[in-house]
């Protein structure tokens, strides 16, 4: 450790050589990610932030074909969160691997492309693509509702899990696979051994807690499927408890989100276990978030005198 | 250019019990605001996670002065208007596509409520860029009730003809925008119009019938505000079938015969 905060130093650029992490053999400059479907494809927030700082930017959801996405309203604040029923509005994996990627490749950044799909067919489709593309990862979204099966989101069934996982797995021959589970299951440890039984080279969690919402005065869900994901600070402590479960139960590195919106929120991610974290809906109350949380974790390490970031990983 | 940045709280205005003003310094957003577009208001309270999407109701370029003004319509304006000259707010803008304005002779303006103030940041930018093409706008206005009117004198001071109306006749003519259009004797070229969105598909489905060009400003809710989380999403034809488009950053302001009105 000391040597390598030596070997930092002598190449002049401490900080940068001490914040680096690994996932699945994907090195990334620092741990501060972007989560799928809150950075877009990065263009937007290209002008109010450095992308080059961010250690990965993980883009929104691409399916096969382009999907249309699910009528407004879509998204709404709660006390302390939001809840959204975008749908997986994309324009499909073709588009996007032509006008995106090259626009991502012009920073110093890694690209983590989220696949989903409405059937393991599917499914193999968008990977086999992604595993031609200019791309550093592929983070499988298996909550999507599995259409073949009556509409139960793949990730809430660990033999759904497993068979999607494994089949992907074997068309991603020259990219790691990340499989990002929901939190809406009873023993999130047991769907993250599934999945890593299957191939998954590391895990992401959690995606959105389902939720609802009533209109008391038209007496209705505004939103069309009734129920719709809740994300930010609000769903924290059951993140952090969920990474901290996958932690003890599998080997494969972890990337921590839920809630993250300040530089501690993002230590005690690390702490409980994951090798590095994702900002989701911190980007929407602040759109340099992430550019602050970085700065935040840095403080903190050098405030506690921690020389490596990989130290704190899974310390409690 | 889209700016994030942080403004100063000029100066504070209550137009009424429900509606205010707010002047913000931010020179570099105010110098390449056009009209129709909006600023993300981003509150500092920890439960309010969302920016608040709220349109420029009049910019002054050479102060670096931006206006907006503000229904209180639940918690985040609430406080908003409680915050003081000299305080700082961060804000992002100028966001999405505003009105544009293509050579017409004749503009009316119709709009309802809150959606008033992008319109009347609409005729000062058009009277004010064109001073020598004699452009005639019109206003028609409407409103619930007396304790929402805003921007009657403001209109009437850059000389345009203002009609006024509120639903139940407490100020003005009883009746609504529109009518106060149809009964008037003018004929625009174009029509701007921004409100509540029985209001916009009226006025929306009266120019189509008419062959009026019509532009609306749309409303939906939003997440990022800037074009990121596809969360505003509004339907917009495409050929037979349609497509859902960001209010945020293709609109707000559509062409009313694009939009797939429901
Ligand atoms: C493009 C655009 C321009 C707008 N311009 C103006 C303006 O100039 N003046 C003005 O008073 N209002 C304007 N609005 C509406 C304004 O954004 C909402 O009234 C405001 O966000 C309400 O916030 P709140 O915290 O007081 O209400 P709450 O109900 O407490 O807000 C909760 C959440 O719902 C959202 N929300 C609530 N009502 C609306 C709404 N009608 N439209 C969109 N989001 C909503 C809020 O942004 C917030 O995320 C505009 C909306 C849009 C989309
Ligand atoms: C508007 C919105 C869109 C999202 N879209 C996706 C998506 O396309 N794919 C995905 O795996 N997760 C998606 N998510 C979930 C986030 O990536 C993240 O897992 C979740 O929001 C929790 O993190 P947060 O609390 O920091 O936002 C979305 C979240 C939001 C708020
Ligand atoms: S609000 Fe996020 S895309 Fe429009």
């Amino acid at each position: 450790m000391m040597e390598n905060l030596q070997k930092a130093r002598r190449n002049g650029d401490t900080k940068q050589a001490l914040l680096k992490v690994n996932i699945a053999g994907v090195e990334l400059a620092n741990p501060v990610t972007t989560a799928s479907g809150t950075f877009g494809y990065g263009r937007e927030y290209s002008m109010f932030a450095d992308l080059n700082k961010l250690g990965g930017i993980c883009v929104k959801g691409v399916s096969n074909v382009e999907w249309k996405g699910n009528p407004p309203p879509r998204v709404m604040e709660t006390y302390g969160g939001m809840l959204n029923s975008v749908g997986l509005q994309n324009p499909g994996v073709d588009y996007f691997i032509e006008k995106e990627v090259p626009f991502l490749r012009r920073y110093n950044t890694k690209i983590i492309v989220n696949a989903c799909g409405h059937s393991v067919a599917e499914y193999e489709a968008v990977c086999e693509k992604l595993n031609e593309a200019d791309i550093d990862m592929v983070e499988l979204n298996i909550s999507c509702p599995n259409i073949s099966e009556g509409g139960k989101a793949f990730g809430l069934d660990p033999e759904a899990a497993k068979e999607v996982v494994a089949k992907s797995k074997i068309k991603l021959t020259k990219k790691p696979l990340m499989v990002k589970l929901s939190p809406n299951v009873t023993d999130i440890a047991l769907i993250a051994k599934t999945v890593e039984g299957a191939g998954a080279d590391a895990i992401s969690l959690i995606n959105t807690l389902l939720g609802m919402k009533i209109d008391i005065y038209k007496k209705t869900t505004p939103f069309k499927n009734k129920f719709a994901g809740l994300s930010g600070p609000a769903i924290k402590p059951v993140a952090l408890r969920m990474v901290y479960q996958v932690h003890k139960a599998v080997k494969i590195p972890i990337l921590g989100m839920g809630g993250i919106t300040t530089g501690e929120d993002a230590i005690e991610f690390m702490m409980a276990g994951a090798a590095a974290i994702a900002v989701g809906t911190a980007n929407f109350r602040n759109p340099r978030a992430c550019e602050q949380i970085l700065k935040e974790i840095e403080e903190f390490m050098d405030k506690q005198g921690i020389s490596d970031i990989n130290e704190i990983v899974g310390i409690v | 250019m889209k700016k994030y940045l942080e403004a100063a709280i000029t100066s504070t205005q209550k137009i009424s019990d429900k509606i205010y003003k707010m002047d913000l310094s931010c020179p570099e957003i105010a110098k390449s605001s056009e009209m129709g577009q909006f600023l993300n208001i981003y509150l500092d309270k920890g439960e309010m996670i969302l920016p608040r999407p709220i349109s420029i109701q009049d910019v002054d370029k050479d102060k670096g002065v931006l206006s907006i003004m503000y229904l209180i319509a639940g918690k985040g304006t609430a406080y908003m208007a409680t915050l003081p000259v000299g305080y700082k707010l961060n804000i992002a803008g100028p966001l999405g596509n505003g009105f544009v304005y293509k050579n017409y002779k004749k503009i009316a303006l119709i709009g309802g409520g809150i959606g008033v103030p992008p319109l009347y940041c609409a005729a000062k930018a058009v009277l004010g860029k064109y001073p020598d093409l004699d452009v005639e706008i019109r206003a028609y206005i409407g409103f619930r009730d007396i304790e929402f009117v805003n921007l009657e004198g403001e209109f009437k001071a850059l000389g345009v003809k203002t009609l006024l109306t509120t639903d139940n006749g407490s100020y003005g003519i009883k009746g609504n925008a529109l009518e106060a259009f149809k009964n008037d004797d003018f004929a625009p070229d174009c029509i701007y119009t921004c409100g509540p969105y029985g209001m916009l598909r009226a006025v929306a489905n009266y120019a189509m019938d008419n062959n009026i060009s019509c532009q609306v400003s749309m409303e939906e809710r939003m997440g990022c505000g800037i074009g990121a989380c596809v969360g505003c999403a509004i339907a917009i034809k495409k050929g037979e079938d349609f497509t859902f488009k960001k209010v945020c950053k293709d609109g707000p302001v559509f062409e009313a015969q694009e939009v797939l009105w429901q």
